[in-house]
Formats: structure tokens, C-alpha cells, sequence
């Protein structure tokens, strides 16, 4: 679904919550089509949507469902009242038990009463049979549904609370006596007022709303399905679905902001930027002394020296050059671990300190791009300026790849690494987001290292020392992340408890040692 | 379609029975001596048994609605070898799972006596086999695999404890081969 859908989507649901509260107009269609007495003025409205969830249903494809919806929409806006159709993706027919065995109420009473030779007693597993017809009459329903869902914000900063809201319409002709639907929230949004489910019974025509909140966080979430549970009247049957709904997205981009300094290695493009070098020439930092040569700029000349020995000696300074760095995250499927029950995952902290890296290297002016060893490609050359810098953006807000929830496929790590490297430029650094769980990680840090291309791993850290399992974890850890020191590649490891600030200082301070 | 038929056999019992109030004479043909009835009351019971029975066989099953409010549940790492000790009990005794335990250990053991001593592997491995490497004699044992260099008492403790012996070393060695690791900076 494009951003236009979505946003027409919303708007349109909005306008049908605003005229449910405001001036009642909704809730009068909808008593009248609840009163089963009353349905002079409102058959005509309840058909057209029976028809159009037909139709959807006949035609398995979601796509004919949005049309369907249209339809309704523009045709008499009773769509507004019912929502969309939904398409059944799924469907189970059950048995659940739950009345095994009453016939024993028969068998004990009819048997006894013959025993005893009492006839009140051997009448009274009639009861009994009363109870077997209750519980075997009837079938689960199969319901129709039409689903309409509403989203306070579909555009919220993350962290923030969203509301949303579920309606559920029964567009079927037959009694739903007991209907449980559950939402399907994506993984990785957290639910945290009210439960995303409600229970009810539903007559023909008759709607239900829920609402709950979600907590927003970085991405793109997309709320299209809900399950639903049908059961019969006593409750022996019940119908499981799975079904399809229109499309709710949620885009939560997080802020530009962020600075920290990131200390760069030395291998520098031709042009001036930020990173010091050991060549000299112009520059702010007094690197060495030498003898003048006709040609060289006044203002550099050491006038102090002259004054003491008329001699004429030329300042130079250390160049100071931009970087072209490719940030790479690692998003495989060993990369999705967490280290607290609570608190963002390592990936999402990956992904974090990526947006942050990104934009503070993007400031200080050097080239900057991204990739990720991910099953999916992700790839955004190196570049400055802030078309790049949106892009980029964009890309780390909603790239599939960059999902909180880990890939299902999985990645030939050799066959990635050569196209990583034809891409790179022969200048270009590295800095490689990892939590390094394995050596996998390790040898595409080593792999880019031995092929010039300096890098720096910064690794937020997924172990933790409160069992002997992960204690040894993270014993292999550090062996492995010692080991990477030892070739020549920089770590900055990056705990769970500490800010990304504070970790790319006490690395700096070790390295200018 | 079975239980259709025995529905409607049902039904016309139960007309039947219906009739018999109104014309007793319809019922007067049916066999009413001892027998009949002591065996019509036993299958009767026997049903009834069999519903009980029935009944203690089987569970409810309604379908179960997924955790949909929870996020994803990631691990971290370790968990592996922490599901792995504590399926180590005394009396399961599981030679192949026990090694994998002491492979696994041991492979980070060489590693950071490696990094740490800066020797090379084969003198980091003869270390693990004297246990020379650490000081916790339960932890040197968990190589060595010879009883622990501690006192009477001690060893009687540790017999008499409910952790098995073998995960009690585990767990030292693991927490030597750490303590190790963080020993110092390069």
C-alpha cells in the first residue's frame, strides 16, 4: 500500500470516528440497523455491504477488498459505518470438548432408575438428553466481518503513545453468539494500555469497538489482520480465522539530532575535512618547520624565527582531510539478541547508533553511507548534503531489512562480502555496527581489514554475567573482540547501561594514548 | 451421517414412548423379565462408566489466542548452555551431552588462557590438563577430570550437595575462565 492510500485511509476513519461522537448521526444508522424491528430506513445500506463483502470473499485477493471498500465509500457512505471487508486468510473448524461426557448424566440416571426399578429416576435422564442436544445441535457460525481500524497518529515520534481502534461489524445474516477477536499487533510494538482483544456476541449488523495503545517505536508497522475465534451457542464448536483486514500502517521516523564526535581513522580522501593527517600543509595544527621556498604564502612564513636569525622558515600544518566511511550494520539473524527483558535490543540499538553516527559524520562533513549485512540488501552510496542525509533517514526509519524483528532468511556471508567490496572506494573506512556474536562477525571485520580498508567495530553489547551460560557468552566475547585489537582493528564495546556518547569517548581516550 | 441415523432411531423411540402413555397396550409385547432388565441396566452403567472415562481422557482444547499485546522475545546469548547444565542431573547420567558441556568450555578455557598468559595453544591446552591454570580446585578438576585437591569434609559437601558434581565444576571453571578474562587490560 502507497503513503497516499494509507493517509486517505486514515483520514477517512478519523471522519468516521468524529461522526460517531460528535452529532450522533452514526450511532443512529446503527441502533437502526441493530434493531432487528426497525428496518425500514436502513436495509438498503446493510445489503449493500453484505454484497460487497460477497463479492470480496468470492475473490480471494486483498486487492479486491480495497476496491470492495471503495465501492462502499462512494456509493451511499455506509462503508463508513461498516469498515472494509476482510478476506479470510485461514480457517480451522474445531471440536472443543468442552461437553464430552454429559452424557453420563443420561446413562447414570437411566441406569440407576432401572435398577431400582424407579420411574421418576429413569425419567429424569430425559435432562440429560436435553443437555446432549444443547451441545451437539448447532455448528460453529461462519462468520462475516467487515473491519475498520483508526489510528490517532499515523505519523508519531517515537516513544510516543498511540491510540488505536478497532471496529468490528457483523455483515453476515447470521447470530455470532460468541465471537473473540484478537489483533494482530506487529512484534515488535509493544501494547501498553488495554488488552489489543475483545469477546462479545453479535447480531446481524450489529458492531463492536475496542481500542488499545501502542508504544511507537522506530519503523514501519503495518496492522492488517486480526484472528477470530466463532463459537456456537453451547460453546462444543468453534471456528478459528485468520483473516485479512485493509492495511493500517504506523511510520514513526525518529529525530535528526545527535552529535557525538566519532573518532575516524586515517585513511582520508583528497579533500579537506575534518580528520587530521599526518601529511602536511595547510591546516590549524602546527605539524613541523621547514626551510623556505620561493613561492610559499607569506602568512606562513615563522617571523619569530626570522626576528631571532633572519633566517626563513615555512610553517606547516597538519592537512586535515575528509573521511569517506561506509557504516555497516550487522542484521543478521545471530545479531537479533537482547541483554535486558526490558530496554531496546541490540539491533535496535545497532540501528541507533548507526541514525546517530550517520548524522554526526554528515555534520562534521565527511562522506558518509550505509549498508548492512542483512539477508536483504541495503545499500546507500557514500555522499554528503542534506538530500543524502533525508535519505538516509528515511532509509533507517523503514528500510524492510532494518525491521525489529530478525530476518527469516539467511546470508552467504563470502558471496555478500565481495559485493560489499566492489562498492567500497579505495579510500573509504568502515565502521561496523555488530554485537559480534560470532565469528562470522569477526571475519567480516578482519575480511575488510586486510583489504585497506580501515575498521572500527562499534559493538553494543548483547552479554551478560548473571548465569554460567552467559557468562561464558561473554568470556567468548571478549576473547573475540581481543583478538580483532590485536590485527589493528579498533572496538569500541558499548554497554548496555552506557550512553553511545560515553563509549565513543572512553575509546577515543584510549586510542589518543 | 451416522450420528443422523442414530438421531433418528432415537426419535422414533422416543415416539414410541410418547404413544405408550397414551396406549400402554403398544409397550405390553417388550420382554419385562429380570433378565432382560438386570442386562439393560448393566449396559446402561457400562455407559455410563465409559462416559467418565471418556470424559478423564480428554482435555478441553479451545484454541488459545496468540500474546499479541508482548513484543518479540530475543536471547541472549548463553541461554543455549544454560538450558543445556540444567538438564544435568545425578541420576541422568548423559555421556555425549556432558562432553559437548566440556568441549564448549573448553574452547573458550584455551582461547583465554591463550590471550592472557600469551603462550601458545598447545601450552595453554597441557595447562588445562595439570590445572595449573587456576586456583579453584573444582574449577582445575573440571579438566583435569580427577577428583579436586580439597579437604575431607569438603569433598563430603560437595557429594552430599544437590548440585551434581559435574555441573558444580561447570560452573566454577566458568566463572575461573571469566575472572581470567577480565583479569587485566592488554
Amino acid at each position: 500500500m502507497s503513503d497516499e492510500d494509507t493517509g486517505a485511509d486514515a483520514s477517512r476513519m478519523t471522519a468516521d470516528e468524529s461522526d460517531v461522537t460528535a452529532d450522533g448521526s452514526g450511532i443512529a444508522v446503527d441502533d437502526g440497523v441493530r434493531d432487528e424491528g426497525d428496518t425500514g430506513d436502513s436495509p438498503d445500506g446493510v445489503d449493500r455491504a453484505v454484497e460487497d463483502v460477497t463479492s470480496a470473499d468470492a475473490a480471494p485477493d486483498p486487492e479486491t477488498a480495497g476496491d470492495a471498500e471503495t465501492d462502499t465509500v462512494s456509493g451511499a457512505g455506509v462503508g463508513e459505518e461498516t469498515g472494509s471487508a476482510t478476506t479470510v486468510r485461514e480457517m480451522r473448524l474445531v471440536s472443543t470438548n468442552h461437553w464430552v461426557g454429559i452424557a453420563v448424566i443420561t446413562f447414570l440416571t437411566a441406569g440407576l432408575g432401572v435398577v431400582t426399578r424407579s420411574r421418576p429416576l429413569f425419567l429424569a435422564a430425559v435432562v440429560g438428553v436435553g443437555y446432549l442436544a444443547y451441545a451437539n445441535a448447532t455448528e460453529a457460525p461462519d462468520p462475516s466481518l467487515a473491519v475498520s481500524r483508526s489510528v490517532a497518529d499515523p505519523d508519531p515520534e517515537p516513544g510516543d503513545r498511540v491510540r488505536m481502534t478497532v471496529r468490528i461489524t457483523n455483515t453476515g445474516d447470521a447470530v455470532l453468539p460468541d465471537l473473540r477477536v484478537v489483533e494482530q499487533v506487529p512484534d515488535a510494538l509493544a501494547v501498553v494500555d488495554g488488552p489489543a482483544r475483545t469477546a462479545t456476541a453479535l447480531r446481524p449488523g450489529a458492531s463492536v469497538t475496542f481500542a488499545y495503545t501502542v508504544s511507537a517505536r522506530r519503523g514501519r508497522f503495518t496492522f492488517e489482520g486480526i484472528e477470530v475465534i466463532a463459537r456456537n451457542v453451547s460453546g462444543s464448536r468453534e471456528r478459528v480465522l485468520d483473516l485479512a483486514t485493509a492495511e493500517t500502517t504506523l511510520t514513526c521516523l525518529p529525530p535528526l539530532d545527535a552529535t557525538d564526535t566519532v573518532p575516524l581513522q586515517g585513511l582520508t580522501s583528497p579533500y579537506t575535512g575534518r580528520v587530521s593527517t599526518d601529511s602536511s600543509g595547510e591546516g590549524v595544527e602546527f605539524a613541523s618547520l621547514r626551510e623556505y621556498q620561493h613561492g610559499d604564502a607569506i602568512s606562513r612564513i615563522d617571523w619569530n624565527r626570522y626576528a631571532r636569525d633572519g633566517a626563513l622558515a615555512t610553517m606547516e600544518f597538519r592537512e586535515e582531510r575528509m573521511a569517506t566511511v561506509v557504516v555497516l550494520v550487522d542484521l543478521r539473524q545471530e545479531a537479533y539478541l537482547q541483554s535486558d527483558e526490558d530496554g531496546p535490543h541490540v539491533v535496535e540499538r545497532s540501528i541507533d547508533a548507526t541514525r546517530r553516527l550517520f548524522n554526526s559524520l554528515i555534520a562534521s562533513g565527511d562522506r558518509v553511507g550505509l549498508a548492512a549485512v542483512a539477508p536483504t540488501d541495503v545499500w546507500l552510496a557514500p555522499g554528503a548534503g542534506p538530500t543524502h542525509q533525508a535519505e538516509a533517514r528515511h532509509l533507517l526509519a523503514t528500510h524492510p531489512a532494518l525491521s525489529p524483528t530478525p530476518p527469516s532468511g539467511r546470508l552467504y556471508v563470502p558471496g555478500y562480502l565481495r559485493t560489499l567490496l566492489s562498492r567500497l572506494d579505495d579510500d573509504a573506512q568502515v565502521i561496523y555496527v555488530s554485537p559480534v556474536p560470532d565469528v562470522t562477525s569477526a571475519y567480516v571485520a578482519r575480511a575488510l581489514h586486510v583489504r585497506d580498508h580501515p575498521v572500527t567495530i562499534l559493538s553494543p553489547d548483547p552479554t551478560r554475567t548473571d548465569t554460567p551460560g552467559r557468562t561464558l557468552a561473554a568470556t567468548e566475547r571478549s576473547n573475540r573482540l581481543a583478538s580483532l585489537r590485536r590485527i589493528g582493528v579498533r572496538v569500541v564495546d558499548w554497554g548496555s547501561a552506557e550512553r553511545l556518547a560515553e563509549a565513543l569517548e572512553r575509546a577515543r581516550r584510549r586510542w589518543s594514548v | 451421517m451416522i450420528q443422523r441415523s442414530v438421531a433418528a432411531v432415537g426419535a422414533a423411540v422416543a415416539l414410541v414412548g410418547l404413544v405408550a402413555l397414551v396406549v400402554p397396550s403398544v409397550t405390553t409385547s417388550l420382554p419385562t423379565d429380570d433378565t432382560v432388565v438386570t442386562i439393560l441396566a448393566v449396559v446402561l452403567l457400562l455407559g455410563a462408566v465409559r462416559e467418565i472415562h471418556r470424559r478423564r481422557q480428554t482435555t478441553f482444547d479451545y484454541t488459545e489466542t496468540s500474546d499479541t499485546e508482548l513484543t518479540l522475545e530475543l536471547p541472549t546469548p548463553g541461554d543455549e548452555l544454560d538450558r543445556d547444565l540444567s538438564r544435568v542431573t545425578v541420576t541422568r547420567f548423559n555421556q555425549v551431552q556432558r562432553q559437548h558441556i566440556r568441549d564448549e568450555i573448553r574452547a573458550v578455557a584455551v582461547e583465554t588462557i591463550e590471550r592472557r598468559e600469551r603462550c601458545s595453544e598447545e601450552v595453554a591446552e597441557s595447562m588445562l590438563q595439570d590445572g595449573t591454570w587456576t586456583d579453584d580446585p573444582f574449577a582445575a578438576s573440571f579438566f583435569t577430570r580427577r577428583p579436586p585437591r580439597i579437604t575431607r569434609r569438603k569433598r563430603l559437601r560437595e557429594l552430599l550437595s544437590s548440585t551434581p558434581p559435574f555441573k558444580r565444576r561447570a560452573v566454577a571453571a566458568i566463572e575461573a575462565v571469566h575472572r581470567l578474562a577480565e583479569g587485566g587490560d592488554e
